[in-house]
């Protein structure tokens, strides 16, 4: 596998402020990463990092097998489309679209022209008048008919409603699927994305939580639902991440993988069990209370 | 393609900001003049200094420029020299072009003998002696030192931002200050206007090279801005 962003103990400071400590991972090609995490996590600082839009306290940072900053053959390789993006009042749609075809090098004109009309949206306007929806919708276009190898959305879809949202996922997949590439995702709607993600990366506090394959997380942790006696004595002695009791009725959220024999114990006894989503998973993880039982999760 | 025709590109597309504004201005200032020179049938001479007002604006339109684009262009991995080379070009192309607009405007108010009514708009008093491509000469230099000098400040608030700028400010303000009273203080204010009425054309060719120094401090600044 070709290693396309290697980060080895990237830190960034703020004065005395630490936003992302000894963050170390590694991106690898033609795969879709989800970046997750809180606000404030240092999940758009990371990808300011990896783009040289934001220079790093200390650690090394590779792209390409390149450091990143002021190298075109790396820059020119990236899509970085971020919600805080700003435009220049004076452009138009159009403009911004020409002059992103005129920077890409594999920019695909017949692909943005169909997402335009995918998205209605009206190339005349300025983007100083644009619905924080359609502005997202933009940014959208750029990073898909860009075609970059490395292609990064930073919560690209504030202001979109659910079809425009779903457009997205579906042309980012067909086109993946023609025209591989490597594509970092950052949101907070992990439910509508978690099916398309290959690897999860959770960012919580400037550190990483979390690094592993998709697939293996799905199975990583159960809820058990059924009477709170039955349950509390079944989830004693397990890892335990989450709770709730509703009359006599109790949920408990424990992590690892159950055999099939511990399976038909559970349900045997009259508990039903459910695998947590990514999502709940991940709130589960970043909520606070669970911090630092990551190493728990390996 | 060549990233640094791309960010010229770009620019090319905000040609409002670029070209026509600074000329509806300047042209505008022009008409008033005319209306002037013609009310008063050409009895006075005037020379009013509208000029100034293209290369207040071009100072005006590098500071707006770069706040606006910089942070555009670096979203779409534009590296920071390219964008500071494709600005410059830009700056300088349109800096020489609005020099020959102005000379010509120069030479047919020459001929037209002040447009018939003594407007002297586009020549300055001093420039009377000055060859046609002197008078292109002191254009294109203003111009251009009026440029990197908005380019300038623009560059300290990208590197700096809020903080760059109060200190810039603030020492500028102590500068002034300290200078205003030694000229008062030593009574020097008719040495000084003196040394500017002599030795105007100096300051003309200084313009050049501190033009250069501002690029120079521009790009270094440029190169470690962040969003």
């Amino acid at each position: 596998m070709n290693r396309i962003v290697e980060v080895n103990r990237l830190n960034k400071t703020y004065g005395s402020e630490t936003v992302i400590q000894d963050v170390s991972f590694t991106i690898e090609e033609n795969k879709i990463y989800g970046l997750l995490g809180r606000n404030g996590a240092g999940k758009t600082t990371i990808m300011h990092m990896i783009t040289a839009q934001l220079f790093p306290s200390g650690g090394e940072l590779k792209v390409f097998g390149e450091h990143p900053y002021e190298n075109n053959r790396v820059l020119t390789r990236m899509s970085f489309i971020k919600e805080s993006q700003k435009y220049p009042d004076v452009f138009r749609i159009a403009d911004v679209l020409d002059i992103a075809a005129d920077l890409y090098p594999n920019w695909d004109q017949g692909f943005a022209e169909q997402l335009i009309e995918d998205f209605r949206l009206p190339v005349k306007r300025r983007m100083k008048k644009l619905s924080r929806g359609m502005l997202s919708s933009v940014g959208i276009i750029v990073g898909l008919a860009s075609r970059a190898p490395l292609t990064i959305f930073d919560e690209p879809y504030l202001g979109l409603d659910a079809v425009a949202r779903n457009l997205f996922y579906e042309r980012l997949l067909e086109d993946y699927a023609e025209h591989p590439r490597t594509v970092i995702l950052s949101t907070h709607l992990i439910d509508e994305v978690s099916n398309m993600l290959e690897h999860v990366i959770v960012i919580d506090n400037g550190k990483i939580l979390l690094d592993e394959e998709a697939d293996s997380l799905r199975g990583k942790a159960f809820t058990a639902v059924g009477p709170a006696a039955t349950v509390r004595a079944w989830a004693a002695g397990k890892q335990l991440i989450h709770e709730e009791a509703i009359g006599g009725l109790m949920s408990a959220s424990v992590l690892g993988n159950l055999s099939a024999a511990e399976r038909r114990e559970a349900e045997a006894q009259g508990i039903e069990l459910v695998p947590v989503s990514l999502q709940q998973l991940i709130v589960h993880l970043t909520s606070g209370k669970t911090n630092g039982k990551v190493a728990e999760l390996g | 393609m060549n990233r640094m025709a791309g960010v010229m590109k770009m620019h090319w597309r905000d040609k409002w900001s670029w070209i026509f504004i600074p000329w509806v201005v300047v042209l505008f200032s022009f008409a008033t003049n005319l209306t002037i020179g013609g009310l008063t049938g050409g009895e006075e001479n005037i020379n009013s200094g509208g000029l100034s007002s293209i290369f207040i604006y071009i100072f005006v339109c590098s500071l707006i420029v770069q706040g606006q684009t910089f942070p555009f262009a670096l979203g779409l991995n534009v590296r920071r020299l390219d964008f500071f080379a494709g600005t410059s070009a830009m700056g300088v192309l349109v800096s020489a072009a609005s020099a020959v607009v102005l000379l010509l405007f120069s030479l047919a108010e020459e001929l037209s003998d002040g447009w018939g009514v003594s407007v002297h708009f586009f020549n300055l008093p001093f420039m009377d002696g000055i060859s046609p491509l002197g008078r292109l000469g002191i254009y294109f230099v203003v111009m251009v030192h009026m440029f990197f000098l908005g380019f300038v400040i623009a560059s300290i608030y990208r590197r700096f931002k809020r903080t760059g700028m109060f200190v810039f400010f603030a020492a500028l303000f102590v500068l002034m200050s300290v200078a205003t009273f030694a000229l008062t203080y030593f009574n020097l204010w008719l040495d000084l206007f003196g040394w500017f009425a002599n030795h105007y054309m100096d300051i003309f060719v200084w313009m050049a090279p501190i033009a250069v120094v501002y690029a120079l401090l521009s790009y270094a600044m440029i190169r470690r801005a962040t969003i």
